[in-house]
């Protein structure tokens, strides 16, 4: 019976006890901890304001201090997305003012540009016009009689027949060699006797006329060709 | 065996170098002179891997621009394929040197640590003379030429054939006090008279080759041959000559090769001014 | 020693320097549109060789292409000429040149040119012109009266000097790249076999 001494009762009042015991110091121990998250959010939103609040200006000076370097599109990408953080700070809010303006100067540039590049093509289409049929179409065919001729005596009156379109034989020839922009590069500029004879020699005609000043009695004074 | 192998790697290199092929019954096979490298500025380019295998320039930015399985081929054939000295694991190792992806190795004209070696001959008191000019480019006003840096001819070297020698020939520290009336001794032999110079004496063979030409007494009659050696690899020594040979193997290619660290750089450079 | 010294000195000053003039003022396309240009003038010139060379050319009309030809080059240009059995260089005047061309004593002449041609970079001089060098390959075959052939391969380096000039047309300001040829070194050559 000394067995039965140690009471089945006792031990779940005991077992009990240390239950509390347990939950209580895992509660106190929750609680504390839960106020600590708290803060640790609290902490994690003003970090991550601070963050956006950086990435923002650091985004709205690169857009104020490209040379270039970005595309239009690229830095208008990068203000609404800085507009859409919807940040309540009066730095960035002057910083994307500045940004504003900055790109809407750039838009108004770039608007500017493709319609000069536009009339630009306009104008070149139009001259291309006058090259391959218009006044131009004689005055090639002419060069090219020369640096096509068979012999020499031929070519010699092609020469003859090609000047007769010219006020002289030393009206200016200037050949196009490139355009970049603003820099038209030119070959070292010749006269028209010249050039005819280069034709002849070379038995070649590499250039097309580009563009003719003709004189009050409809002579060519000044001429202008480019490469084929 | 070793030129067997030589001659199995370039033939395995060279169909990519080479455009179609356009034959001519008179003009024979252009591609030989296509790849043969016609400049020293092509040289450059290949090395750098700056030139299409069609022979088009590369301009920084371009895809292919100092592409590393480009340059592989083209270092393998800018070496003359003759030269027993130039060994294969020697060109390997030059080669995985230059191509090291961490830090490779270009050539830069205007990087100086490289140098011209021009054989001429002038009439030197009326005898043909062989003379060699050394020349590096020097930058001024934001261009470029070539200078003469030094000169060898071997009499002026005879001529000083006794400096640094050592011999009993020097003036007694005493002399002052005979007001040098020993000088006489001194200028009686021309055999020895630079001995009696101080020990940091060099004779500058260069105004002495522009004093003669002025006095009339060297006159220029032609160049001869020209080669260039380059200091621009760190750790390595190469030269650079013409070779003017049929076959694909010619032209501007690598003649001489050679490991080198700072004090071999001193011996070889006084070595290459005949010093 | 010192002499070295000093040498090394001098490579690295140089070294600093090119820094700043290896900065190249022309983009590639205008680059490659004066190396065209530069390659035309070399072109141009081959072919008057061949006129001048040709026996069928009239005596006056190689003279007037002399003159042409003359045109394209700088003021003391020089011909440097070897062989292969002569490896010194015999320098003679473009002018006389083209006129020991013109009196060759072949009863035909057959001047080609390979289609192989090398562009060096253009570099710039003190002077502020640039300089390059432009490689082409040319075939001579000489036929005397008694049918005796000569045939010789030259390889021939052309020095090309451009320089932005400007010049007022109709009171228009024109820029234009003047391309002048300089010496020219002449080597001949076994290209294969």
């Amino acid at each position: 019976m000394m067995k039965n001494s140690f009471s089945p009762a006792r031990l779940k009042h005991r077992l009990s006890f240390g239950m509390m015991l347990l939950l209580a110091v895992t509660i106190g121990a929750g609680l504390s901890s839960c106020n600590s998250q708290k803060k640790l959010a609290k902490k994690k939103a003003e970090q991550e304001l601070a963050e956006k609040t950086a990435k923002a200006k650091a985004d709205l000076l690169a857009i104020l201090n490209d040379d270039g370097k970005m595309t239009l599109e690229e830095k208008e990408f990068k203000l609404a997305a800085v507009k859409r953080m919807n940040l309540d700070n009066q730095e960035i809010k002057d910083l994307i003012g500045q940004a504003e303006e900055k790109l809407n100067r750039e838009r108004a540039a770039l608007e500017k540009k493709k319609e000069e590049d536009r009339l630009q093509r306009e104008k070149e289409a139009r001259e291309r016009e006058m090259r391959e049929s218009g006044p131009y179409r004689n005055i090639n065919l002419a060069l090219d009689a020369v640096g096509n001729a068979s012999d020499i005596s031929t070519a010699n009156m092609k020469i003859r027949e090609a000047l007769v379109n010219f006020a002289g034989d030393d009206v200016p020839v200037l050949i196009l060699i490139s355009k970049e922009g603003e820099d038209s590069d030119y070959d070292k500029p010749t006269t028209i006797r010249k050039y005819l004879e280069f034709l002849k020699d070379q038995k070649k005609s590499p250039n097309k006329v580009l563009n003719a000043v003709f004189d009050a009695n409809g002579k060519i004074k000044e001429l202008e060709l480019i490469k084929k | 065996m070793h030129k067997f192998r030589l001659l199995l790697i370039s033939l395995a290199l060279l169909p990519g170098l080479l455009p179609a092929q356009s034959f001519n019954s008179l003009l024979g096979d252009e591609s030989i002179l296509h790849a043969q490298t016609k400049q020293v500025n092509q040289f450059f380019r290949r090395f750098n891997a700056e030139e299409s295998t069609s022979g088009d320039r590369y301009f920084p930015g371009d895809k292919d621009y100092r592409n590393s399985d480009l340059r592989k081929r083209y270092l393998g054939i800018l070496f003359d394929n003759q030269n027993a000295s130039i060994t294969d694991p020697l060109k390997l190792s030059f080669i995985e040197d230059v191509m090291r992806p961490a830090q490779p190795h270009f050539l830069d004209f205007h990087g100086g640590q490289w140098f011209t070696e021009v054989l001429t001959e002038f009439t030197y008191m009326g005898k043909k003379t062989p003379v060699t000019i050394y020349m590096k480019l020097e930058e001024e006003n934001q261009g470029y030429k070539w200078v003469i840096t030094n000169v060898y001819l071997s009499s002026f070297h005879e001529m000083f054939h006794n400096l640094g020698k050592d011999d009993q020939r020097f003036l007694h520290p005493m002399s002052h006090e005979l007001d040098f009336m020993n000088l006489v001794r001194v200028f009686k032999d021309k055999a020895y008279v630079e001995q009696y110079t101080a020990s940091d004496y060099h004779p500058d063979y260069l105004t002495l080759f522009l004093y003669e030409f002025k006095k009339g007494n060297l006159v220029f009659n032609t160049v001869k041959d020209v080669k260039f050696h380059f200091f621009q690899v760190p750790g390595w020594y190469f030269e650079l000559s013409e070779f003017n040979r049929p076959g694909t193997n010619a032209g501007w290619l690598i003649s001489g090769l050679m490991k080198i660290n700072d004090n071999d750089k001193e011996l070889l450079l006084k070595y290459l001014y005949h010093e | 020693m010192m002499k070295i010294k000093a040498f090394f000195l001098i490579l690295a000053f140089s070294a600093i320097g090119s820094q700043l003039a290896a900065q190249d003022v022309l983009s590639p396309s205008r680059k490659q549109a004066i190396d065209s240009l530069a390659l035309e003038k070399v072109r141009d010139l081959s072919k008057y060789i061949s006129i001048i060379g040709n026996k069928d050319t009239p005596w006056s009309e190689a003279n007037r292409v002399i003159e042409r030809t003359l045109e394209l080059f700088a003021d003391g240009a020089m011909m440097g000429v070897s062989s292969i059995n002569r490896e010194e260089v015999n320098y003679y005047g473009v002018r006389e040149y083209l006129e020991r061309l013109m009196a060759l004593n072949y009863d035909r002449v057959n001047i080609q040119w390979y289609n192989i041609q090398y562009i060096s970079d253009l570099e710039r001089q003190p002077d502020g012109k640039y300089v390059g060098v432009i490689t082409i390959y040319q075939r001579f075959e000489g036929v005397t009266k008694e049918g005796l052939k000569y045939v010789d391969v030259t390889k021939k380096d052309v020095t090309v000097y451009v320089e932005r000039k400007t010049t007022q047309i109709s009171g228009r300001i024109i820029g234009f790249w003047d391309v002048m040829l300089g010496d020219i070194r002449v080597t001949e050559t076994k290209p294969g076999n």
